[in-house]
């Protein structure tokens, strides 16, 4: 028996592999409006980009709505279930604490409280035990598990690819080099790199100054760190393939500089598998801040994010006193989010898939 | 062949070397010590026990010691001859500086077969689920039917298994007493755990198995398998399965290192004494010996899949049957 | 095409059945067989640390050497009164420093063989030696010669030879046991009563630790393998599962114990643990109760929150700006509405503490030191030049430390909320998992952080000894000569209203000084089987196994006829007949 035919593929992501496959012809420069073409004829596609549009405007915009602020507290014995917006749209028990926000935001709530004054919407997702108003702290929430998502997509995109790239680009013993740290680095549980890094980094001076590096930063950086290894792995693989595919070839045979030949054929073609996979990475990512924030290791109160949100909410189902609004509204926020990442990324394989696009 | 487990396994020597020492390094570096509690220790004692475990050694020696198996201590190499425990290359894995009644051995021992039994049943799981729900759709590409089987296997990806996990023990254990609620020890405690593990995964297998169905029956050996007159079911089982099947056992190598990793809220929330809890108790302990210990299982683990799944790869391969046949 | 074999369907197949017959193999290894449920069982949280009670001090692991060992003297679970255990009887010298222990003729161990004061002059001498590492060896240094036992060091600070001979503790004879103090303490008795000063079984411990140098700890605490004295012993433990126990027969009062056997399960999430209570799983459930849930709770006849000698408070470090003005931490512990903490987050009836001690520490009652007045809290602040952040820009932001947990995280939330509205002060909020955070704390790497403290037994001492300047517990970085003084005094005094004032004076200059902010006193949080009887409910939440038995319904009914509490009744999950000890079920026939 000889060598599997996977390019000593150790812990490849089966995914990327069928896309590859799918993806082995050559570009095309009508491959794009075919795609935008496609995708727009695909209801679930385009309704995952709407909503998703609509997340990252409303968590953009969020300082500027009429909600309650999400630190604001209204201490009371017992979480309050929700009230219908036609029963109480709205009340004046506004209160304009933030805890730290940046200049930016600090503008956007100054602006609101100039439109609204003291009008605050009614507790249309109820409260939790300490008054806070769950939809104003999903919205909130929603900034950390977008920023979280971003920060994994853009270590993806830079340090993912350029990795992948160079190891598929290389000689074959810096390839195998590089791939094997890759290995190393995938082998080392997470949990330890996270613990290390919030503690080491979260370390405050010592003259006493707050101006330590915040838990999003260490957790951005985690998050990074673990999440451009598939990518490079894919891209890698994807390099591979069409370094020795008969165009590239045809293309160095009439002698093509190899700079041409990236970016004229290698890069258009390894991009769709790149786009394909970063929509599978983010799910994944927002789940593992949920995960990291089940362990107590979340971001720092008053913070909030989607991951504490659905830790809390977790707590709150039991058979004593189901306090069923907490877990509700965000696990709706996030079920939905990560549904329309997958449909998207179930459509945009669709609509690269060319050869099934053509029969 | 020979050469590829070879080339394997030296492979697996130096990733397995490069944990150790990064792991080793890590965590000797957080902040925090095995013995630090609320009730600090007096100095002399809190001396006495880093002595007990050789905590009081330079880092490079813990390491040499850590390894194993030489034993140079045992031998008075550096002076003091010390009773040490022998080092991951002996096997031996030391004791746990948190439950110090136990060997870090044991700990893994006892705990790996209950993780490797909810892991197997979460696979059982991700695998009936998957290859259903993937077949169902794949077979009628296309209608309601395809279009529920989707979604519900991209929904199963998108809620976090710890809400899942609740969720499945206030329906099913607590309204509807069917399971227990928590715990370990017969079948029926093996269920709700197993079945909230492994139901994402499950997903993943479902959308995988789908593309992958879809792909192989659309290629010329099935085609023609399909124009001599080989009936729809037998064409589906015999060919285009096992190519659709590739992918999925591809899969199975990534799904087990999530399932070992994720069976560590459901082992909490369960309260199943599996690897899993030892595996955040061990790093927030700052239980060096058992943390390594564990590491050194996930490593091991997930490369041993991975090669189980590239040997079965070869094996079912359908390419590479249907060239033998030709 | 049809030959079977070799079609990749078939091997499929194969490949399938072999997988699924290995699934099903390790199922079957890991599913131990099925466990009958004890007659009772209850959760100390995760897995215990030890069974070694000398290498063991939290509050779980005391629970399970109860079961397991007997200490010279025990404590009357109602009263928290010493009462006899494997001494009969007692007696002071005239000059209060030498104790005479007379042990019971019939006391055993639990393979037979008789419990001599050879065994307990052994014992303690194991626990003050370093290489046992007894977290609580400081605590036998009143016995004369213990701390140069352990340390090598005299009180001064002087080295000295470590010499086991000159301990002052010595078996007499079989069963007389004296003990020797360096200077007479009056908190010794009570201190005698933990569950750490214990014996141990000697003859199998040093056969083992002579046969394996190395892993004899690993195996003498095996079932089987573990000789104890205690009214259980272990029969079986499944690592991260359960620790099962069984009547140990040769205990000298195995008559008057009711429960046969008994479960210690490892339970690490509340959620899962109130689920196995409720499911009858567990018939005791004590721990950090999900504060939303305590309003729920109370309402029912099982749940039924005590004080408890604990304090929660938070330690300001007085080596930083501005934390080392006297005025900064007054108008900090000041303006803290502990009484809105208490209601509205924690809801269990805990106690705003406006005091280290808590009030029902002994007969010791705390000086009323400081009160909540966020006006006067403000005015320090002015008079001391030293206004709110905002206003003057003079104080800057504070970081509140705490370690990872919801309810520390409730507190911290509302504490900030309270001095940011009172002070116009900004309090940020900072988690770290517990290692990081001891460590943090231990290095004085904080401003305020949070902290709580349970008493080892009821005397001030148990509280106010830790503030003494160099003590490992101190950790504020805070230093009082007068303070010192004091409870060098008190730790001598022999006369209790003396000693007691002495005490109250250092409490005093404590609370003046303020390197901690005590924020509530503790309440336990038991969630109790009603059916259970001899349960102790008292204010160290601490249990005597021997005493717990399972009422009858019919005893049942007539507690709860005797109950004054409107609370929802509960089923009971214990047998109706009751499980009553041997001795007594034979009175009753």
């Amino acid at each position: 028996m000889s060598e599997p035919a996977r390019k000593s593929e150790w812990f490849g992501d089966a995914t990327f592999e069928r896309v590859a496959a799918q993806l082995g012809e050559p570009s095309q420069s009508g491959l794009w409006a075919d795609v935008r073409r496609r995708l727009r004829s695909n209801a679930a596609a385009r309704w995952s980009l709407r909503w998703l549009f609509a997340l990252v405007l409303v968590s953009l915009l969020v300082p500027l709505l009429p909600l309650p602020s999400p630190a604001a507290m209204a201490l009371d014995k017992q979480p309050k279930p929700p009230v219908a917006p036609w029963v109480e749209p709205y009340n004046e028990r506004y209160e304009p604490y933030y805890g730290e926000l940046n200049a930016v935001d600090t503008a956007l709530v100054g602006l609101r409280r100039k439109a609204f004054g003291k009008k605050q919407t009614g507790p249309w997702l109820g409260t939790d035990a300490k008054g806070r108003d769950t939809l104003s702290r999903i919205l909130w929430g929603s900034r950390t598990s977008l920023l979280v998502a971003l920060f994994a997509a853009l270590t993806s995109l830079t340090v993912g690819v350029a990795w992948g790239s160079v190891a598929g680009l290389a000689s074959a013993r810096v390839d195998n080099l590089m791939m094997r740290t890759v290995d190393v680095l995938q082998s080392i549980p997470t949990i330890f790199l996270v613990i290390f890094l919030l503690s080491f980094l979260n370390a405050p001076r010592p003259d006493g100054s707050p101006s330590f590096v915040s838990r999003e930063t260490v957790f951005f950086l985690v998050i990074g760190a673990v999440s451009w290894l598939s990518m490079a792995r894919v891209v890698r693989g994807q390099v591979l393939s069409l370094r020795s595919a008969a165009f590239v070839e045809a293309a160095r045979s009439q002698g093509a500089s190899t700079g041409w030949i990236v970016r004229a054929h290698i890069f258009p073609n390894v991009l769709p598998i790149v786009l394909v996979y970063l929509a599978l990475t983010l799910p994944s990512v927002i789940l593992y801040e949920a995960f990291l924030s089940f362990l107590g290791l979340g971001v720092e109160s008053p913070k909030v994010s989607w991951g504490v949100l659905a830790a809390d909410g977790a707590e709150a189902i039991n058979p004593l006193a189901t306090f069923w609004w907490l877990p509700l509204g965000p696990a709706l926020a996030m079920g939905a989010t990560l549904l329309a990442l997958g449909l998207l990324g179930d459509a945009l394989r669709d609509a690269l898939d060319l050869r099934r696009g053509e029969r | 062949m020979r050469r590829f487990l070879l080339r394997r396994a030296l492979w697996f020597a130096l990733t397995v070397w490069a944990v150790v020492t990064i792991s080793f390094v890590l965590m000797r570096n957080v902040p925090g010590g095995p013995f630090s509690a609320e009730r600090k220790l007096h100095p002399t004692v809190e001396a006495a026990v880093n002595a007990r475990y050789h905590l009081d050694w330079p880092a490079w020696r813990q390491y040499l010691q850590t390894l194993g198996p030489l034993n140079l201590d045992e031998h008075g190499v550096f002076g003091d001859r010390s009773d040490v425990f022998g080092g991951i290359l002996a096997l031996d894995l030391g004791p746990s500086l948190q439950h110090r009644d136990v060997s870090v051995n044991e700990l893994v021992a006892q705990s790996l077969p209950v993780s490797a039994a909810l892991g197997a049943a979460a696979l059982f799981w991700a695998l009936l689920l998957g290859i259903g729900g993937g077949l169902v759709s794949a077979l009628r590409p296309g209608t309601a039917l395809d279009t529920l089987a989707r979604v519900l296997s991209t929904l199963g990806l998108s809620l976090p298994n710890f809400i899942v996990a609740s969720l499945l023990v206030l329906a099913l254990a607590v309204a509807v007493p069917l399971f227990p609620v928590a715990g370990w020890g017969s079948f029926s405690h093996l269920v709700l755990p197993s079945f909230a593990l492994g139901a994402p995964f499950g997903a993943y297998v479902a959308r995988l198995f789908r593309a992958g169905l879809l792909e192989t029956l659309s290629q010329d050996y099935v085609r023609t398998a399909r124009a001599k007159g080989v009936p729809a079911h037998q064409v589906v089982l015999r060919h285009a399965l096992p190519g659709a099947l590739v992918p999925v056992i591809s899969f199975l190598g990534t799904a087990a290192a999530g399932i070992l990793t994720g069976s560590l809220v459901i082992e909490r929330i369960f309260t199943i004494p599996g690897t899993g809890s030892h595996f955040v108790a061990g790093a927030l302990n700052r239980d060096y010996a058992l943390a390594m210990g564990v590491t050194l299982v996930y490593t091991v683990a997930v490369y041993g899949l991975n090669l189980l799944v590239d040997l079965a790869y070869a094996v079912i391969d359908p390419r590479v049957d249907l060239e033998k046949e030709a | 095409m049809p030959s079977l074999p070799s079609t990749s369907g078939a091997r499929l197949a194969l490949a399938t059945t072999l997988l699924a017959l290995l699934g099903l193999c390790l199922a079957a290894f890991a599913l131990r067989s099925a466990r009958r449920r004890a007659d009772f069982a209850f959760t100390g949280g995760g897995e215990l640390r030890s069974l070694d009670p000398h290498a063991v001090t939290g509050v779980p692991e005391g629970r399970v050497m109860r079961l397991l060992y007997e200490g010279l003297v025990g404590r009357n679970p109602k009263t928290l009164a010493v009462e006899p255990g494997v001494a009969e009887s007692w007696k002071f010298s005239p000059d209060g420093k030498t104790l005479t222990f007379t042990l019971r003729a019939d006391a055993r161990w639990s393979n037979g063989d008789p419990l001599t004061a050879h065994d307990f002059e052994w014992s303690f001498r194991r626990i003050l030696e370093p290489a046992t590492a007894c977290e609580y060896a400081s605590s036998l240094w009143v016995i004369d010669g213990a701390r140069e036992f352990t340390t090598g060091q005299r009180a001064d600070g002087s080295s000295c030879e470590r010499d086991g001979s000159k301990v002052g503790i010595k078996a007499r004879d079989e069963r007389t046991l004296e003990l020797r103090l360096a200077q007479p303490t009056p908190h010794f008795f009570a201190l005698l009563s933990l569950h750490v000063f214990v014996p141990v079984h000697r003859a199998s411990l040093e056969a083992l630790m002579a046969e394996h140098p190395q892993t004899w700890a690993t195996r003498w605490t095996r079932p089987g393998a573990l000789v104890s004295n205690g009214p259980f012993r272990l029969s079986e433990r499944r690592i991260g599962e359960v620790l099962r126990f069984e009547r140990n027969e040769q205990y000298w009062d195995a008559r008057n114990v009711a429960m046969r056997t008994v479960d210690v399960l490892s339970v690490e999430s509340w959620t899962s643990a109130l689920n196995l209570y409720l499911a009858g799983e567990l018939d005791w459930v004590d721990g950090a109760i999900p504060t939303s849930l305590v309003p729920e709770l109370l309402g029912r006849e099982d749940f039924e929150p005590r004080p408890y000698l604990g304090v929660y408070f938070y330690r300001v470090n007085v080596t930083r700006a501005p934390l080392d003005r006297r005025e900064v931490r007054a108008a900090l512990a000041t303006s803290l509405q502990r009484k809105e903490l208490c209601q509205l987050v924690l809801k269990a009836g805990q106690q705003p503490a406006l005091s280290f001690v808590p009030p029902l520490t002994g007969d010791y009652r705390p000086p009323k030191t400081f009160g909540e007045s966020p006006e006067y809290a403000r005015k320090l602040l002015a008079d001391a030049g030293l206004a709110g952040a905002k206003a003057t820009g003079k104080l800057r932001p504070l970081e509140l430390h705490f370690n990872t947990s919801e309810v520390h995280r409730d507190i911290a939330e509302v504490a900030a909320e309270q001095w940011r509205k009172a002070l116009d002060l900004d309090v940020r909020l900072r988690n770290q998992e517990w290692k990081s955070f001891l460590d943090a704390q231990g290095k004085l790497d904080y401003d305020l952080s949070r902290s709580s403290w349970i008493a080892d037994y009821a005397d001030p001492s148990s509280f106010l000894e830790i503030w003494t300047t160099g003590h490992e517990n101190n950790r504020t970085g805070w230093s009082n000569r007068q303070y010192d003084d004091l409870i060098a005094a008190a730790r001598i005094e022999r006369d209790p209203a003396r000693r007691r004032d002495l005490y109250a004076n250092a409490e005093r200059i404590l609370m003046h000084e303020l390197p901690c902010i005590p924020v509530y006193h503790y309440v336990s949080q038991n969630l109790v089987d009603p059916g259970v009887g001899g349960f102790g409910q008292n204010a160290l939440n601490e249990q005597s196994p021997k005493y717990w038995y399972w009422r009858s319904d019919a005893e049942l009914a007539e507690v709860r006829s005797k109950s004054t509490r409107a609370a929802r009744k509960v089923e009971s999950h214990g047998p109706a007949a009751g499980l009553y000890s041997p001795a007594r079920t034979g009175a009753a026939q």
